[in-house]
């Protein structure tokens, strides 16, 4: 099979820097208690199953709703209930059911069929998608015959599974497999291309990956569902939009295009054929502020405060971001539990000191845009902090910031209206709506102005006077609802 | 460390030296470097930012500066320190009044103005250009950032329409102090001589101070390309329709045209067009625009030097399409969102 070659125009390679997760994966010991929010991230709450004193096993069924649309959950560690209580989590109340740990580590498989999964029928792997609690992945859920996702079924035409390596760290892929290796992403695409019969499945991996594109061609290589494109590991690639448009012959205009990581694909893998269900994740521990880098194996609803507890490096203090540093939330309140959406938790350092003479210093480590600094010619890793680096000025038009946007919009103009607060149709014929969030603009401004922000405040002005779609609903970014999850 | 407990914070809280508190705060960015952490998401930045962006370009000037004082002297030197302290106090006191930081952008004024005027410019009238020059090219429209026309060039030419008999006698030839007005260009007006290509690559004509040294300034040019802080666009527009402009014309009227080569390394081009026309301010926000930009100064520059009774016409074109600039821009934004709309 060709392997396509896709990109995009503008976006920004973040290369080298220092706090790339290792590959290797740990798992810590059992967690002391679970917290496991009924509502999962962009579904409804489902209604729990179990009693408080019951005694539960790990993959055991705790709650399900079939009549709203959420995602069936399950106990992740062998215990007992200890209470059912309401928990606020990103802002939004929840009920969570509470598990203590119990003297068995037993297992209750996710499903008990007989058949092999290439034996099964579409409505048999339906049904193991929607009960082990894995359609709730993606950035739409996975269309099932049950209430698992706002897509339908019968809409789907594409798929899209992307690792691009893009970000400024990286989940590895080798990390994420489990012991059955590549067989598990090879496998778990298999299985969604018979569970979606009418739809193409799209795996978009970074060109550097050349051993797995290489064995995922040579697996694919006669089959019209599944194809494999390499890209320029380039941030937003990630971009659930710049995706969409960059893969050549999608529609662009159509919402039903749900988009995975192969995280996602091993544990559809898993859970039809090792019949496990959805109770732990593997998530990446990135950035100079861990004393370790690597990743770590955990049960969901496992508090992050005792994830996180002795793993920072200094005693200097960090910041702990969510998935991605360009456009992940801060965690300021580690009093949550680890939840599905997770794949990465990124320490960087607060450097609230700045640094002496600094605009004259040669930069041995300091990453930018333009080669203004040594580091853009050395091999040595670069490193970042939370400082903005330099004083905020009025815009001088350097341009970087169009240089960089991936929808081709002009930043430098948008942003000037939002500020003066002229917030009108001339911002929508500048095609504001397109703005995928990636936070680029910011990052690269001269100016240290928040480019992003303001743009993000003009577009919420403008939906809210109907003028454009309100911004959730053109499902842009990984996190199916940035809104609600302000922290 | 606490970020408060630096000398520069200490100052501003002085009684007396309260209101200068701005100069105070830019000192200590100056020095220090900045507190400030991010809010939200982009949790990290760039570390490019408006000092190191300012120092490239006058890194870049260097070697037009250096020769400048070779050829010609410290009084040279005694020129940049005016045109440094004019700009400067107007640049300040600006900031003290609106309470604002002392934006950057005066660093690069306040050498690229200097060196394009001729070498015996009497100090007073350096004074004169390099105030009206932030004035009103610039605090006027409410600081850097904000103005249309490139600050150095309203200073200079308004000094060369203020006094055209001061201006046009002060040119010297390099190393000696015989006043002549025979630049390379009038030269070739009057006589058509044309004056050896290594002479002005290397400085030894008679012209501006910073734009004889056409070696340094073409690798000060290349070296801001380079590291992207002024944009190929416009030097290549520029310089590639002199070039073709000249060529063409010269194949029509010989002895009416510069010859390319003549046009490209004579007068003020090279240093306009690397260090003047790119400003990102007062240049075009599109692509196309610093493309069409670029040729539209290349076209008045030709024009103005072979059919004015201007002998040079850089300044005049740059000037000109920076007045076009913000018409330019619009045109450009209703045609590219207007074919994209559906
Ligand atoms: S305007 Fe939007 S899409 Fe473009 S760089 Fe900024 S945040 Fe990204
Ligand atoms: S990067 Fe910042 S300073 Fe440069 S043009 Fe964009 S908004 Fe203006």
């Amino acid at each position: 099979m060709k392997i396509k070659s896709i990109t995009f125009r503008g976006g920004y390679r973040f290369k080298r820097f220092k706090g790339q997760p290792r590959e290797e994966t740990v798992t810590l010991p059992l967690p002391d208690k679970v917290i496991l929010p009924l509502k999962r991230d962009g579904f409804e709450e489902a209604m729990p199953c179990v009693e408080v004193g019951q005694k539960v096993l790990t993959g055991q069924l705790i709650a399900r709703d079939d009549n709203s649309l959420s995602s069936p959950i399950h106990s992740s560690i062998s215990g007992m209930v200890e209470s059912v209580k309401k928990i606020t989590l990103n802002g939004v109340k929840t009920a969570a059911v509470i598990i203590k740990p119990g003297q068995s580590e037993e297992w209750a498989p996710a499903h008990n069929s007989p058949s092999a999964w290439d034996k099964m029928t579409e409505d048999e792997l339906d049904e193991i998608l929607y009960i082990s609690g894995v359609s709730s992945l993606g950035s739409n859920g996975i269309p099932t015959r049950f209430n698992s996702s706002r897509i339908g079924k019968k809409d789907v035409k594409d798929i899209i599974v992307a690792h691009t390596d893009s970000d400024v760290f990286n989940v590895s892929i080798q990390a994420l497999l489990g012991d059955a290796g590549m067989e598990s992403v090879i496998t778990g695409l298999k299985i969604l291309g018979v569970a979606f019969q009418g739809a193409r499945v799209h795996v978009v991996l970074s060109r550097n990956q050349k051993k797995i594109i290489k064995e995922l061609a040579s697996n694919f290589s006669s089959d019209q569902k599944i194809s494999v494109y390499g890209v320029k590991p380039k941030y937003p690639q990630d971009n659930r939009n710049i995706l969409i448009s960059s893969i050549p012959g999608i529609n662009t205009h159509t919402r039903n295009i749900p988009v995975f990581n192969l995280q996602d694909i091993v544990h559809i893998y898993e859970a039809v054929v090792k019949k496990k269900p959805l109770v732990e994740r593997v998530v990446a521990f990135s950035g100079s502020g861990f004393e370790q880098n690597r990743h770590y194996r955990l049960r969901l609803g496992t508090l992050l405060e005792d994830i996180l507890k002795g793993k920072t490096a200094v005693p200097k203090s960090v910041r702990f971001i969510m998935n991605s540093v360009l456009n992940g939330k801060a965690l300021d309140d580690l009093d949550r539990p680890l939840t599905e959406k997770m794949h990465q938790i990124i320490a960087v350092p607060e450097n609230h000191e700045g640094e002496l003479l600094a605009f004259a210093r040669p930069g041995m480590r300091k990453d930018s845009i333009t080669p203004v600094f040594v580091a853009s010619f050395l091999p040595f890793g670069k490193k970042l902090d939370t400082n903005i680096n330099g004083e905020e000025r009025a815009c001088i038009s350097c341009g970087f910031c169009a240089d960089v946007c991936p929808s081709r919009l002009l930043p430098q103009l948008l942003h000037r209206y939002a500020e003066r607060n002229i917030i009108n149709e001339k911002l929508v014929q500048y095609r504001i709506e397109d703005c995928v969030d990636c936070n680029l603009c910011t990052y690269v401004c001269t100016s240290k102005i928040p480019v992003a922000a303001l743009i993000k405040k003009g577009k919420e002005k403008l939906a809210a006077d109907g003028l454009i779609q309100e911004p959730g609903e053109t499902g842009s970014g990984k996190d199916s609802n940035p809104e609600k999850e302000r922290v | 460390m606490k970020g408060s407990d630096n000398i520069f914070d200490k100052l501003s809280r002085i009684r007396g030296l309260k209101r200068f508190a701005t100069i105070f705060s830019t000192l200590k960015g100056i020095v220090y470097g900045v507190q400030e952490i991010s809010v939200g998401a982009p949790h990290i930045r760039d570390n490019i930012e408006i000092k190191r962006y300012m120092s490239c370009v006058i890194i870049a000037l260097m070697p037009a500066a250096l020769a400048a004082i070779y050829f010609h002297g410290l009084y040279v030197l005694a020129i940049i320190a005016v045109s440094y302290v004019v700009g400067g106090l107007v640049e300040v006191s600006f900031a003290v009044i609106r309470k604002k930081d002392i934006e950057e952008g005066f660093l690069v004024t306040g050498i690229i103005f200097p060196l394009t005027l001729p070498p015996a410019t009497p100090l007073w009238i350096v004074a004169v250009g390099a105030f009206f020059g932030v004035l009103f090219g610039k605090e006027v429209f409410g600081g850097t950032g904000r103005n249309i026309f490139n600050p150095a060039l309203v200073g200079r030419l308004f000094i060369t329409i203020a006094f055209p008999g001061v201006m046009s006698g002060v040119y010297k030839m390099p190393l000696s102090d015989a006043i002549t007005s025979a630049t390379p260009l009038g030269l070739f007006k009057a006589d058509h001589v044309i004056t050896p290509v290594w002479d002005l690559l290397l400085g030894m004509s008679a012209g501006s101070l910073g734009e004889v040294f056409r070696l340094g300034i073409i690798a000060g040019g290349l070296f801001l390309m380079f590291i992207k802080v002024s944009n190929f666009r416009i030097p290549i527009a520029y310089l590639g329709t002199v070039a073709l402009f000249a060529f063409i014309g010269g194949f029509f009227a010989p002895n009416v045209f510069a010859p390319p080569l003549l046009q490209l390394l004579t007068g003020g081009l090279l240093y306009g067009a690397f260090f003047m026309a790119t400003d990102p301010v007062t240049s075009p926000m599109t692509n196309s625009g610093k493309w069409i930009a670029g040729i539209l100064c290349g076209i008045f520059t030709v024009l103005i030097r072979t059919f004015s009774g201007y002998t040079e016409g850089v300044m005049f074109s740059i000037i000109l399409v920076n007045a076009l600039t913000p018409v330019l821009d619009t045109a450009i934004l209703s045609i590219k969102y207007k074919a994209v709309k559906k």
